[in-house]
């Protein structure tokens, strides 16, 4: 039998869907995952963006990192986005006040409701590392039915994951999710350095090694080697 | 569900039920990344709007989650019958369940079209409850090419539409991604009554024996709100 053909979505990021097969497999749940800085929200950003561009519904969820407003104040600087898009085609929806006063139970019913409502093909939850110091229970276990229910909903997800300074990645989102993109930030020979490593991604041949990024105000975040 | 899916739903609604025939099969066309939101609109057509009872085939998710995703939409399912096509190998082997039937899996698509025979010929089977059937719906076909050969899912749709034509008062319904499977929809294409073209924006057009007499093969534009008018054809 032929291998599966898997329908798979532009990641957004110039010289990133050359490294996985042409993109992200539809439905998936990807974690890009990175310390402060690395440029999380700049990849989701860029994402939903793309998919705006083609038409896709997209949906982004903030949690406890930086509330809408502001994130939308600072990324609006970025020559790709299109402010004709905020609250029609990318709906941005803050978790936080939410996340303050309800159980993990709860937090699904409601994420449900918000996709329901939206029925986007792309959804961001960020970051989803902090939800995890909110809630009472198994955090393994909620980030199960997460990524189930969003995969289910027949979406491509990012969840972004931040990384403290002596981690590599947050090992409990990455063994629940389909791929783990990690964005390095790094000191060599006094300057700061930016990478990219992909570190798994399910049904995909992916390059592996550390790839050299830039973020740039056109077009947000960049692969250089593959671009060269 | 936002204004356009409802219109949509509607106008879906429209043409289907004007068409006439013992048995239909339609065909719509549309990307694979929209093929789950249009099955949803379709069976707001169905059931809500034409109050119809049939048949939903699950293959990309289990069962429980298009039920979840129908009552947070407010649509009344309980005239709908689900085979679950991919939860036996989640181990979910529910029997005595109305309105629900779990099929071998993806794989078994001999096993298929038995469940959707023995569901039309034996409405009084034990664990369906069912008096009639108007339609039948998969969610979605493309995904059944991860599991088998393209020929095998060529043989199994033949025989599909054979028991279809063959059965009183039952129309189907495929949404493909013609431009990701174009053999396959050019296979469907040469059995079905209806053609529509979905795009991402929920504009659409038609072609083949279109309800009011308009002549077969003729593209229509049809008329939503907010389409980009530019990218229509006429």
């Amino acid at each position: 039998m032929k291998a599966p053909t898997f329908t798979r979505i532009n990641s957004g990021i110039p010289g990133l869907d050359e490294m996985i097969e042409g993109g992200f497999p539809f439905p998936s749940v990807i974690l890009v995952a990175g310390g402060a800085g690395s440029g999380k929200t700049t990849f989701a950003q860029k994402f939903l963006f793309e998919g705006a561009n083609k038409g896709e519904q997209g949906l982004f969820f903030t949690t406890l990192s930086e509330p809408t407003q502001w994130m939308l104040r600072f990324s609006s600087q970025f020559d790709f986005v299109n402010p004709e898009y905020y609250g029609t085609k990318i709906v941005y929806h803050d978790l936080g006040p939410f996340l303050r006063d309800h159980d993990e139970d709860e937090l699904l019913e409601y994420i449900d409701e918000q996709i329901a409502r939206v029925m986007p093909q792309r959804i961001v939850i960020d970051p989803i590392t902090v939800v995890g110091a909110l809630l009472d229970s198994d955090y393994r276990l909620f980030l199960y039915d997460l990524t189930t229910r969003l995969k289910n909903w027949q979406a491509t997800s990012i969840l972004t994951g931040e990384v403290p300074p002596n981690e590599i990645y947050p090992s409990e989102v990455s063994y629940a999710v389909d791929g783990v993109l990690l964005l390095i930030l790094t000191e060599e020979e006094e300057a700061r350095r930016k990478y990219i490593e992909i570190l798994k991604l399910r049904g995909t041949s992916h390059t592996t090694g550390k790839q050299s990024i830039d973020i740039s105000r056109k077009e947000g975040v960049v692969v250089l080697k593959a671009r060269f | 569900m936002n204004e356009k899916s409802v219109q949509l739903s509607s106008r879906l609604a429209e043409i289907i039920g004007k068409q006439s025939g013992s048995s239909i099969v339609d065909t719509i066309s549309a990307s694979s990344i929209n093929i789950a939101s249009i099955n949803i609109i379709v069976l707001k057509s169905m059931l809500d709007i034409l109050k119809k009872q049939g048949i939903f085939v699950t293959i990309d998710r289990p069962h429980q989650y298009v039920q979840h995703l129908l009552k947070i939409h407010k649509i009344d399912y309980s005239k709908l019958t689900f085979i679950d096509v991919i939860s036996s190998y989640s181990g979910d082997r529910k029997k005595g369940v109305p309105g629900l039937a779990i099929s071998r899996g993806p794989f078994s698509l001999s096993d298929l079209i038995d469940l959707i025979r023995l569901t039309k010929a034996t409405p009084q089977a034990e664990y369906l409850d069912l008096v009639k059937l108007d339609f039948l719906i998969f969610d979605n076909i493309c995904s059944l090419l991860i599991y088998n050969t393209p020929e095998s899912v060529m043989k199994f749709l033949d025989r599909l539409i054979g028991l279809i034509r063959e059965t009183e008062g039952i129309s189907i319904v495929f949404v493909v991604d013609r431009e990701e499977h174009p053999a396959l929809y050019e296979f469907l294409s040469l059995h079905s009554d209806l053609l529509m073209d979905i795009r991402k924006d929920l504009s659409m057009e038609f072609s083949g024996e279109v309800p009011g007499g308009t002549e077969t093969g003729e593209h229509i534009g049809v008329e939503m709100a907010e389409t980009d008018r530019t990218q229509r054809r006429m």
